[in-house]
């Protein structure tokens, strides 16, 4: 067996994916060969390593949240805090809600009718066609709003 | 997905008793595919989300782990294609600087005050990372979750020998990667 062929059967050598004969060849080479003996060792190693490092737990809560995202059930032993929303999140929530409902106030009130007056020109003329709806309305006179609503 | 009907209420019991089963395999296997916690955690859940939504065209003859991880591994080969951040590369390039097969990423991305195992673990996801997905997700199945070359090429949809080359150059690319970035982590035996 060549040094070429030694290397590019090596993974699959280490991986017991090779039959008997082919591996008794890649065994012998490496015995014989010291540079395919450290390619060897670096293969084996590379693959303990991916082995050793993947022995990650399961995340508390994870599984809960599967199932809670698949069938919708929840684990009697389900700490309440791995489901439940953070706190913040529903003080968010809740802000969002509050702004949109006075912003609706605000766009849906109707607005305010003029009061009945038969005050002087200078007030008529706010409530003329060129009167811009959108402009605060300058407010009557004290005095004449008494004199309208008077009896 | 399945409804409120008496067709989910029978397959509910059954996907629960699968989570159970294989979240634990499924989330070994992600942490090696995607390097860290967080991403894990989301290829985990969206597999598990997907399984469930076409869980009638599951064959219970088979395997529940290797229809998850073909999942899985579509999964997480779409989501590296898509991301820039997944460089991918030939390996038949060479680089202009360093005439390698592959650069290395940068020595300082591993701590120098880890313990050696933490440091060893870092240093074969960064070069997972900068492998080609399909190379990545083949040693991955290989070495995590221990499937054989034929396991894995039904769960890739394709040849053993593809298997065999995937996981070969995936290999190759990890020791020649802790070689030149980590020399001071290969034992004496198996360094230069």
């Amino acid at each position: 067996m060549t040094c070429s062929l030694f290397k590019r059967l090596v993974d699959a050598y280490v991986d017991s994916e090779l039959d008997g004969a082919e591996a008794m060849e890649v065994w012998r080479h490496a015995d014989h060969c010291p540079d395919c003996a450290r390619e060897l060792a670096r293969a084996r190693y590379v693959k303990v390593k991916m082995e050793e490092g993947a022995g990650h737990g399961l995340p508390d809560g994870l599984e809960d949240r599967i199932l809670l995202a698949t069938t919708g059930s929840v684990s009697p032993a389900a700490k309440p805090e791995v489901l439940r929303r953070p706190v913040w999140a529903w003080g968010l929530t809740a802000a969002a809600a509050a702004a949109f409902a006075i912003m609706a106030i605000a766009l849906l009130r109707p607005t305010p009718a003029p009061p009945p007056t038969t005050a002087s020109a200078a007030e008529d003329s706010i409530y003329s066609e060129g009167f811009d709806p959108l402009a605060i309305p300058i407010p009557a006179p004290a005095s004449a709003r008494t004199a309208s609503f008077g009896p | 997905m399945w409804g409120d009907d008496k067709e989910s209420a029978a397959v509910r019991p059954a996907f629960e008793e699968q989570v159970r089963r294989t979240s634990r395999q499924a989330y070994a296997v992600a942490r090696r595919l995607t390097g860290n916690a967080e991403e894990a955690e989301d290829l985990v859940q969206e597999s598990f989300v997907r399984a469930y939504r076409f869980y009638h065209r599951y064959d219970p003859n088979l395997p529940f782990a290797s229809w998850l991880f073909r999942i899985m591994t579509n999964l997480h080969i779409d989501a590296a294609r898509r991301r820039s951040r997944f460089r991918l590369f030939s390996l038949d390039s060479q680089s202009e600087a360093t005439g390698a097969a592959y650069e290395p990423a940068d020595p300082a991305d591993s701590p120098e005050t880890r313990l050696l195992d933490q440091e060893v673990d870092a240093s074969l996801n960064l070069g997972l990372r900068g492998m080609n997905p399909e190379f990545r997700t083949a040693l991955v199945l290989s070495d995590v979750e221990g499937l054989s070359y034929e396991e894995i090429a039904e769960v890739m949809e394709c040849s053993i020998g593809t298997v065999r080359s995937r996981i070969h150059r995936a290999r190759k690319i990890l020791r020649e990667y802790l070689t030149q970035s980590a020399p001071h982590l290969i034992p004496p035996e198996a360094g230069r």
